[in-house]
């Protein structure tokens, strides 16, 4: 068995679930991966057992923050010594993975985390998205002191405690920017690393403009309370 | 004091609830637990609305000029205590809901 552990969270991703796979098998055949499927409505799940994925099927739709809990819960009873976030709709890029490895191992790092706007390559997302990232950036500096250029990436590596941390308390829904504050209060090494990522190959985001203004409202009273806490 | 036709309709109100409750109740559709603050809630309207000099009493403590209003300040004050609770239990149910659906999928892995 593998040490490292790739989550792969899926809600409706019948269009991107086979693809993002097999460029994971094909990518990095060392690493063990886990599809969750969030209760999807499509054929996700079909699309999983057809090509013999191994999947965690959730008999509700928990939303992704609940789904990933399940990936990291999966990857603390298999004892794994590192998990990583890959999301289903092949945005993130399986070729960074052993990268953000070595940084996790050389770094002595607890959280590695895929950043887009390092290098600032690669699709850049949408300018109010952008803002909003920006904006969480900014929070998070002046609550924390540190700066974490991209906290609302899904494509984020843990080692073994951070694994066991979430798998006992991770937030229900837009979980990044919130985990990363909880992380490093508690003086966790969070490091990011430059990576290029795709837009979404198909099926849709789990933020629209309306979710948009709840995820800015909830995520800054999380962040503020976490900080509090 | 309160008006005699708010007190009639006061009483009414309380008993017609009172009936629904305890019809509730017996069909076991309602646990008796989460009907207690309901239950309480109307007895109290009902004594207030039998009793009425003391929500005189009342009003004229707190500095509430007409005696009704009290009456719907204390009705207020006691919902939102209700639908505070409701906020709360949702929030420990909703956790329990995803702790078992977690709890199910991996379990289900495992047998596979």
């Amino acid at each position: 068995m593998s040490k490292v552990l790739i989550i792969v969270p899926a809600f409706n991703e019948e269009g991107n679930i086979t693809n993002t796979v097999s460029n994971i098998i094909n990518t990095v055949d060392e690493y063990d991966y886990v599809i969750i499927n969030d209760h999807s409505s499509d054929t996700t799940l079909d699309k999983c057992i057809q090509n013999g994925f191994n999947v965690i099927n959730l008999p509700v739709n928990l939303g992704i923050g609940g789904a990933v809990q399940t990936g990291y819960k999966y990857a603390l009873q298999n004892n794994y010594e590192y998990a990583v976030q890959l999301d289903g709709d092949g945005q993130h890029d399986p070729k960074y993975l052993r990268t953000m490895l070595e940084l996790m191992i050389c770094e002595n790092a607890d959280m590695v985390i895929g950043s887009r706007f390092i290098e600032n390559e690669g699709f850049q997302s949408y300018a109010i998205r952008r803002w909003g990232i920006r904006y969480f950036s900014m929070l998070i500096r002046l609550l924390t002191g540190c700066r974490i250029t991209d906290p609302t990436s899904g494509l984020r590596m843990v080692n073994r405690d951070v694994i066991k941390l979430f798998a006992s308390d991770y937030p229900r829904d837009y979980p990044e920017p919130e985990s990363a504050v909880t992380l490093l209060k508690k003086n966790k090494k969070v490091v990011e690393i430059p990576v290029v990522m795709n837009d979404r190959q198909g099926g849709k985001s789990s933020i629209n403009i309306k979710a948009g203004f709840y995820y800015m409202i909830k995520v800054t009273i999380a962040i503020i309370m976490e900080r509090i806490r | 004091m309160l008006n005699i036709r708010l007190q009639i309709f006061l009483l009414i109100v309380c008993l017609a609830a009172l009936a629904y409750l305890i019809s509730r109740i017996r069909s076991k559709r309602l646990d008796i637990k989460y009907t207690l603050p309901w239950l309480l809630l109307d007895l109290l309207m009902f004594i207030i609305a039998a009793f009425p000099r003391i929500i005189s009493w009342l009003s004229y403590l707190l500095g509430i000029i007409t005696p009704s209003n009290m009456v719907f300040f204390a009705a207020l004050i006691f919902l939102l205590i209700i639908v505070f609770v409701m906020s709360r239990t949702i929030s420990r149910l909703n956790n329990e809901v995803k702790e078992l659906a977690q709890r199910i999928a991996l379990d289900e892995a495992k047998r596979r």
